[in-house]
């Protein structure tokens, strides 16, 4: 077991919860992940000094921090799992936000308007009061190594990521009808590819989790495994934004090296798609 | 960025990174939240649960009572509860006389889940099923 802080007391998990993933298959799905696209977003970084660039390195460490954080929730002992388990809409929340920042400096070359960011960081609140306050999570269920969730709250990371979702669409299609270039429609519309399978493959797994939870189907002891394919929307992310690297030049970077990515990306993908079964 | 921008995004670095260290306290440091629990029942004194089987009890099963015996539930603050509680090696616990603070709940109607049934207290029913007078 990786000896990172928070992660402790985890024979306790597999003999006490109702852990039905293997801790390889949970190991195998969250590090490579944050390891492939920070490192992609750190090197995408240091060579363009870019305004989304920037961005993009805040939302993969923002999405680091919460798959640390979830793979926490999954391997860990009571208090772990009430801490982890309960920063984590706080994480998903921050990079949901800055997602739209990413394309809207993409697509525009240009910051996000103040008034947007005002807007759009306003998205925090709701968290930031239902965390301090007693609202959310007040009991650990050690019969099933469950944080005891508040119902509402559960829905509040897929809320907001529907309507940033339907932000970056709407911007999508203005640029897209501003834009002459066939070049540049060409960017935006794979930008928007990127982006927008960021985003709905992150939400879909909570919402689909959320609906079992909803539903009272007998799944419930399960319900809470789909959120492991939350974690597949990164490379997605990272891999399309190399293949725009290589195809467009975006960020000007020198092809070879993106290439190298994108194969990285791939077979990240790949590994984690495939390689559990 | 311009200045306004620069704010904006170093305020909600600091919001979240503030909450974390509250929640890190308030659940990792000063374990600030309620724990339950089963731990064992006696189904001659009490009224127990038991796990609905399909078919059979999974005898070789890790998790405590899916074996089918009768538990209770014990709820009480985290900070209170023994580490064997939480390992759940200290199946023979309950609250001590006096503490507010640790509740037992046993089987009834309202405490009732789908997968679960309860076990009337046998000194009071013989073996024929009919509870005496």
């Amino acid at each position: 077991m990786f000896p990172f802080p928070f992660v402790e007391e985890t024979a306790y998990a597999m003999t006490a919860g109702q852990v039905q993933i293997s801790y390889a298959l949970l190991a195998l799905a969250h590090i490579p992940t944050m390891v492939i696209s920070l490192s992609f977003a750190i090197w995408l970084y240091w060579h363009t000094k870019k305004l989304s660039s920037f961005y993009l390195l805040l939302i993969t460490i923002a999405f680091s921090l919460w798959t640390y954080f979830d793979y926490c929730a999954w391997t860990s002992g009571p208090r772990s799992i009430m801490f982890s388990w309960s920063v984590l809409d706080l994480f998903a929340t921050f990079f949901t936000i800055l997602t739209y920042w990413f394309f809207y400096s993409f697509i525009k070359e240009q910051d996000v308007p103040t008034w947007q960011k005002l807007v759009s960081a306003c998205f925090i609140i709701p968290p930031v009061v239902y965390e301090l306050s007693s609202f959310n999570m007040t009991e650990f269920l050690n019969t099933q190594s469950l944080a005891l969730e508040n119902q509402y709250t559960r829905y509040y990371v897929p809320g907001i990521g529907v309507v940033f979702l339907c932000a970056v669409i709407a911007l999508a299609v203005i640029e897209y009808r501003k834009t002459t270039d066939t070049i540049a429609k060409q960017k935006i519309l794979w930008s928007t590819l990127a982006t927008g399978l960021f985003l709905s493959i992150f939400l879909l797994p909570i919402l689909l989790s959320n609906l079992v939870l909803f539903l009272n189907i007998g799944l419930a002891q399960y319900a809470y495994n789909f959120i492991v394919y939350s974690l597949f929307s990164m490379p997605f992310l990272t891999g399309i934004l190399a293949y725009l690297i290589v195809k467009y030049q975006a960020f000007n970077i020198k092809v070879i090296k993106s290439i190298v990515y994108i194969l990285i990306c791939m077979a990240i993908l790949f590994v984690n798609i495939f390689l559990p079964y | 960025m311009d200045k306004k921008g620069k704010f904006i995004l170093i305020s909600i670095i600091i919001i979240i990174f503030a909450v974390v260290g509250f929640k890190y306290k308030q659940f990792f440091l000063d374990r600030d939240f309620l724990f339950l629990t089963q731990v064992n029942c006696d189904p001659k004194t009490e009224q127990c649960f038991r796990v609905i089987c399909d078919g059979e009890c999974d005898t070789s099963s890790k998790l405590l009572f899916m074996d089918g015996s009768p538990y209770k539930y014990v709820e009480l603050p985290a900070y209170k509860a023994p580490q064997c509680l939480v390992e759940t090696k200290c199946p023979d616990f309950s609250c001590k006389e006096n503490d507010q603070t640790c509740t037992t709940t046993y089987c009834s109607d309202d405490t009732l889940s789908d997968e679960e049934e309860c076990i009337a207290p046998i000194a009071t029913t013989t073996d024929a099923g009919f509870t005496p007078q």
